[in-house]
C-alpha cells in the first residue's frame, strides 16, 4: 500500500499544475459571469443566460473525463517514464488505479468548483432566486427528507461515471500498445467498441441489477399542477461498478504481462 | 540458483526479430558483459529480464523465478534512455525509489550523490546527460538488488563521467551476492570489469564464457574478440 500511495503522490505532483490552471480558469470565468449577470438581466437578455453559461465548465470536465485516462497513460510512454514506472514492484492494476485516483480527485475538484460557480452566478442574478423558490417542484425537492441522501447518491454516481470513462480510456490505451505501430487507431477502435457494448448490453445489465438492492434517488415532478414524488432506482450503479473493476483488472493484467514499456 | 536463465527465447517486433532462440545461464555473483553491436538485441534481452518486455516465446527465470512483480523487487534496471520524472530533484528521486524498493539504502545514496558531485536539490530537468547517467547509477547501486541490469550505461556520456561510472560500478559491486549485467558495444573501456562475457549478434548468442579464459585461449583482448565475432 505504501508503494501505491507513493505512486499516487507522484501522479499528483505531475498533474497539479494542470489542475491549478483548470481551477483558476473556472473561477475566473464564473467571477466574470457573476459580474456580468446583473447587467445582462437588466438588458432583458434573460435571467438564465449567465446561469446557463456557468455550466460551460462542466462540458470541459466531460471532455477531460473521456480523454484523461488515455492521455495519462500515453504521457508515460511519450516521456519514456513508462520504463521506470513499470520497473517498480507494483501490479499493473495498482499502477492504473493510482493514476485513476488522482484523475478522479482532480476532475471531482474541478466539478465542485464549477458547481460552486453555478451557485455563485445564480445567487448574483436578480430574480433567479425568486424564480427558483417559486418553483414548487424545486422547493419540494429541496425540502424533502431524502434531499441529502439523494444528493449523496447522485455524487457517488457522478464519481463512478467519471471513473468508468477514465477506465475505458486507460483500457483502450493498454490494448492499443499491444500493436505499437497503430496503437492510436486500435485505442480509438477499442474505445468506440467498449461504448457500443455498454449501450448494447446496458439494458440487460440493468435488468439483472434490478434484482439487487439498489439505492433510490427521490425527485419531484409537476404534472397538472400537482407536485408528485418520484423514486428513481439507480439501476446503472452496480453494472457500472462491475464493468469499471473488470476494465481495470484486465488492463492491469495486460499491462503487467504483455505490454512492453 | 542461477541469476538469469533463458531457454529458447524469441522476441519479435512488427518486422524485426530482436532475439532468436536465446539460451543463456548466468551464474550469480559476477559482473557479466553483454556485448554486441547496435541492434544485436542487448537492450531487449535486459528489458525481458527486468520485466519491461515480454518474450514472444521461450522461458525466462530471474533468481529461479518467472519474471514477475516479485522479481522486479530484486532487480535494478538502469535504462539507456532518460526515464526520470523530470520535475523531481535527485533527493526526491532517491526518496521515491526508497518508497518503492525495500532494499534501498538512502544514506548510501546520498553519499554516492556527493561522491559523484551531484547536487541533490537541482531539478533533474536541469541536469546534463552525464549527470543524469551518474544519477541512474546512484539509484541502482545504492540498492542491495541481487541482479543489476545496466543498458549501455556509458552511451553518450562524456569521458570524465564514464570514468566515474566505471569506478563506481567497480567499487560498489557487492562481490558474491550481486550479479551485474552490463550491456555495451564500447568494450575497450569497460572490459576490465567483466568476469564473464556474452557476445550477442543479430539476436543470437555467438560466444560466451569466462572473460580471462577467452582472452587466454584466443590471445586477444575482448575488444578484438568483439570485432571478430560480432
Amino acid at each position: 500500500m505504501k508503494r501505491w500511495w507513493s505512486m499516487v503522490g507522484k501522479e499528483w505532483r505531475g498533474t497539479w499544475t494542470l489542475l491549478a490552471v483548470a481551477t483558476a480558469a473556472t473561477v475566473a470565468f464564473d467571477i466574470w459571469l457573476g459580474i456580468k449577470t446583473a447587467t445582462w438581466s437588466l438588458m432583458h437578455m434573460g435571467e438564465g443566460l449567465a446561469v446557463g453559461l456557468s455550466f460551460i465548465p462542466f462540458a470541459g470536465v466531460g471532455i477531460a473525463t473521456v480523454v484523461a485516462g488515455y492521455f495519462a497513460m500515453r504521457g508515460e510512454w511519450q516521456s519514456h517514464t513508462s520504463m521506470r514506472t513499470l520497473s517498480y514492484p507494483l501490479s499493473g492494476t495498482a499502477v492504473l488505479t493510482s493514476k485513476l485516483a488522482v484523475i478522479l480527485f482532480n476532475l471531482v475538484l474541478v466539478t465542485l468548483v464549477a458547481a460552486a460557480g453555478v451557485w455563485f452566478v445564480a445567487s448574483r442574478t436578480p430574480g433567479f432566486r425568486m424564480m427558483m423558490t417559486s418553483d414548487p417542484t424545486f422547493m419540494a425537492w429541496v425540502r424533502s427528507r431524502e434531499f441529502l441522501t439523494s444528493g449523496i447518491w447522485v455524487t457517488i454516481s457522478g464519481i463512478l461515471g467519471i471513473a468508468f470513462m477514465v477506465a475505458v480510456g486507460m483500457f483502450s490505451f493498454v490494448i492499443g500498445t499491444l500493436v505499437p505501430r497503430i496503437s492510436g487507431l486500435i485505442a480509438v477502435a477499442v474505445h468506440v467498441l467498449v461504448w457500443y457494448l455498454c449501450f448494447a448490453f446496458g439494458p440487460h445489465a440493468m435488468y439483472v441489477a434490478s434484482f439487487l438492492p439498489n439505492p433510490v434517488i427521490v425527485g419531484f415532478d409537476n404534472a397538472l399542477d400537482l407536485v408528485r414524488r418520484i423514486e428513481v432506482p439507480l439501476l446503472p450503479l452496480w453494472p457500472t461498478l462491475a464493468v469499471t473493476a473488470v476494465l481495470l483488472l484486465v488492463a492491469g493484467r495486460i499491462l503487467g504481462s504483455e505490454v512492453d514499456a | 540458483m542461477l541469476a538469469i536463465e533463458m531457454a529458447n527465447v524469441h522476441k519479435r517486433y512488427y518486422r524485426s526479430h530482436a532475439l532468436r532462440g536465446v539460451n543463456l545461464q548466468m551464474e550469480p555473483g559476477k559482473i557479466v558483459g553483454l556485448l554486441g553491436p547496435n541492434g544485436a538485441g542487448k537492450s531487449t534481452l535486459l528489458k525481458i529480464c527486468a520485466g519491461l518486455a515480454h518474450p514472444t516465446t521461450g522461458r525466462v527465470h530471474v533468481l529461479g523465478r518467472d519474471v514477475s512483480t516479485a522479481t522486479k523487487g530484486l532487480t535494478a534496471f538502469v535504462p539507456e534512455n532518460d526515464t526520470f520524472y523530470s520535475w523531481m530533484t535527485p533527493r526526491q528521486a532517491v526518496a521515491f525509489e526508497n518508497s518503492m524498493f525495500s532494499d534501498m539504502d538512502v544514506s548510501d545514496a546520498m553519499d554516492l550523490l556527493r561522491e559523484l558531485r551531484l547536487d541533490p536539490d537541482n531539478k533533474i530537468s536541469s541536469l546534463s546527460k552525464g549527470q543524469r547517467g551518474r544519477l541512474k547509477l546512484v539509484l541502482a547501486m545504492s540498492r542491495r538488488a541481487r541482479v543489476v541490469l545496466m543498458d549501455e550505461p556509458l552511451a553518450g556520456i562524456d569521458p570524465p563521467s564514464r570514468a566515474a561510472i566505471l569506478e563506481t560500478i567497480a567499487s560498489r559491486y557487492r562481490a558474491g551476492e550481486q550479479t551485474i549485467i552490463i550491456s555495451t558495444h564500447e568494450v575497450l573501456e569497460s572490459e576490465k570489469l567483466f568476469e564473464d562475457v556474452v557476445f550477442l549478434s543479430d539476436g543470437q548468442i555467438v560466444l560466451s564464457g569466462n572473460a580471462d579464459e577467452l582472452r587466454a585461449n584466443r590471445s586477444k583482448s575482448l575488444n578484438e574478440i568483439f570485432a571478430e565475432v560480432c
